[in-house]
């Protein structure tokens, strides 16, 4: 039971992981669009 | 190309085709469809992204982010969201019941008849699907090289059907294994090429600020708009719904990872999955970019496809004249632009000279639409279709590479398409011997009865596919709306499987109208044209849902709850 629940966490921290991963992927091709293109 | 070249590339081809009949020996049926789920995450990560990209992708991927920037990247933000809902709620259930397609637990869930539709959906967008990615690279090769493309076709066809035959699912995943290596780095090595090839030691930076100025670098845009295909929205709200129906429902990608050795190593795939996607899609786009930048600073080809250039010159020489050297003159006052932008040090506050660039930059796109619409207008003349964007990155690699590099790149078409095409052929008879043939028949097949009518079906999809791919060569108009085909069928696919998740008192009678309903509402949006193909997987997959809920409350007997609980 409680190595289930240890599995159970672990899947959870890499899922929030992911999430996290994404959104530092968003944002930095946020900045690198504000960096590099020119917007007129 | 030249011998070395050509020596090469046969050399790599012909080694993995011995490579994957090597890996096809002593197989049972169990190993033929689904690789004795003994695969490691690493094997059934490659198998994933290998099954997902086709040889469009790395030769279309960088003429689009030439043609269009890198907004294209917007796409894959909904990936890594639906790598998550599949690892944590698809990939248990389909482990744990042992399912050999994804549709054998709707069958499960719902009832056969539930299956078979879903079944039917699945075979007839990725089966015509399958055809037009045998023909995207074929047309290309035969106009760069001037090959017969029925030949090509046969080719590519041929030798990859050897080893998917033999092996089924356990050749392709040690095959797309080796493939997808040898593809990363060729792309790998095509970038330090065109770096090193930027004219007088321009560095990397300055290709950025050239490409910046002509808003290539519009990897993120708000601006909302229902037609458009990429951008934030679409990207997020759209790439997660397309993503969870293509990795979660379609038995493509669905045969890869349930082939892994048990939950944890089919889970660690696609979470892996979700987390190199958008950096290698970059990479690609990137390649395109620093292409726009390498051809702005040397010579832009007025149209990348050399034959289809020829012809119109040859046919209108007057026009073609006029166009090229409105283009010639235009590239020119363009280079002067830019070495001024170089001088004031990509000052982003000198607005007029920017404003001076788009300017040029919107005239060329007009000299250079005047000249697609000649091939329009002649098009059974010219014989090339109007859009130049899959022969930009081989152009250059025709054109500037050094011998050795070039047979390698060229390799990697044929690879991406073995990759992609085995993974769908194998995932196309499995479905169709397991999900039709043996619900048929009254007697269970033995093993093997099953590995034969497997290795049937597999020889059968393969040649639907050449017979579509044919086809395909004499329906030029036809190609754009087939490669919008998978979303047209991949939302209420998508529906019918998240009802089966998460509406457990939804019965099957009821999922089953809604899938019918809700294909209709599909077709008609999209007839309509009123929204952006990434929104119709949002549509349709709502649309299963709510109508799905609709029909058991308003038809459906009331009764004990099914039936989640039982099959977890």
């Amino acid at each position: 039971m409680e190595h289930k629940n240890t599995e159970r966490i672990r899947w959870k921290i890499w899922y929030v992981a992911l999430l996290i991963w994404l959104i530092v992927m968003i944002i930095c091709s946020f900045l690198f669009t504000l960096k590099w293109n020119v917007a007129l | 190309m030249s011998i070395v070249d050509w020596v090469i590339m046969i050399a790599t081809l012909l080694g993995i085709v011995i490579y994957g009949v090597y890996k096809s020996r002593n197989k049972d049926a169990a190993a033929f469809i689904g690789a004795d789920r003994q695969l490691p995450w690493h094997v059934v990560l490659l198998g994933i992204m290998a099954t997902q990209a086709s040889a469009i992708t790395f030769i279309s991927g960088p003429g689009q982010a030439f043609s269009d920037g890198m907004r294209f990247l917007q796409y894959y933000f909904g990936l890594p969201l639906a790598m998550i809902v599949i690892a944590a709620v698809f990939v248990p259930l389909y482990q744990r019941l042992k399912v050999r397609t994804a549709y054998e637990f709707l069958d499960e869930r719902f009832d056969r008849p539930t299956r078979i539709f879903t079944g039917i959906l699945f075979l007839l967008s990725r089966g015509i699907s399958t055809g037009m990615s045998l023909y995207a690279p074929a047309i290309v090769l035969a106009t760069i090289f001037h090959w017969n493309i029925y030949f090509i076709i046969v080719i590519i066809t041929l030798f990859m059907l050897l080893y998917t035959y033999l092996g089924g699912a356990g050749a392709i995943a040690h095959t797309q294994k080796l493939q997808f290596v040898i593809i990363l780095s060729a792309m790998a090595l095509a970038a330090y090429f065109i770096i090193q090839l930027l004219p007088g030691d321009t560095p990397v930076r300055d290709a950025l600020h050239i490409a910046g100025a002509n808003n290539k670098l519009n990897m993120i845009t708000t601006g909302f708009d229902w037609k458009d295909k990429y951008n934030i929205y679409s990207g997020i709200i759209g790439g997660f719904f397309l993503a969870l129906s293509y990795f979660g429902t379609d038995n493509s990608q669905v045969g890869r990872y349930i082939g892994g050795k048990g939950v944890r190593e089919s889970r660690l795939g696609l979470l892996m999955n979700g987390i190199v996607k958008i950096p290698m899609q970059f990479l690609i786009l990137m390649i395109g970019i620093l292409l726009f930048s390498f051809y702005s600073l040397t010579t832009t080809p007025l149209f990348f496809n050399e034959q289809a250039e020829h012809k119109v010159a040859q046919h209108f020489p007057e026009q073609y004249d006029r166009l090229s050297a409105t283009h010639r003159q235009l590239t020119e006052q363009l280079k002067s632009r830019y070495a001024v932008l170089k001088d004031a040090g990509y000052d982003p506050g000198d607005v007029s000279v920017y404003r001076e660039i788009r300017g040029l930059d919107s005239a060329q796109k007009a000299n250079k639409n005047e000249f697609k619409k000649l091939i329009r207008e002649h098009s059974s003349l010219i014989g090339a279709s109007d859009d130049d964007t899959n022969f930009i990155f081989l152009h250059f690699v025709k054109r500037y590479l050094p011998v050795g590099t070039v047979g390698i790149i060229f390799c990697i078409i044929f690879l991406a398409s073995w990759g992609s095409i085995s993974a769908a052929l194998h995932s196309l008879a499995t479905s169709t011997l397991l999900d039709f043939h043996m619900q048929l028949k009254r007697q269970p097949y033995s093993d093997e009865q099953q590995l034969r009518w497997g290795r049937f079906y597999t020889l059968f999809w393969g040649l639907f596919s050449m017979v579509i791919a044919f086809f395909a060569t004499r329906m030029k108009s036809l190609i754009e709306a087939v490669n919008e085909l998978g979303s047209l069928f991949y939302g209420p696919i998508l529906g019918i499987f998240l009802v089966a998740f998460f509406a457990r008192r939804v019965k099957g009678r009821a999922v089953l109208a809604a899938g019918l309903v809700s294909e209709i509402v599909v077709l008609v949006v999209y007839w309509s044209d009123t929204v952006g193909f990434l929104w119709l997987n949002v549509i349709g997959s709502l649309c299963v849902v709510l109508t799905g809920l609709l029909f058991q409350v308003l038809f459906g007997k009331p009764s004990v709850l099914p039936d989640i609980k039982r099959l977890e």
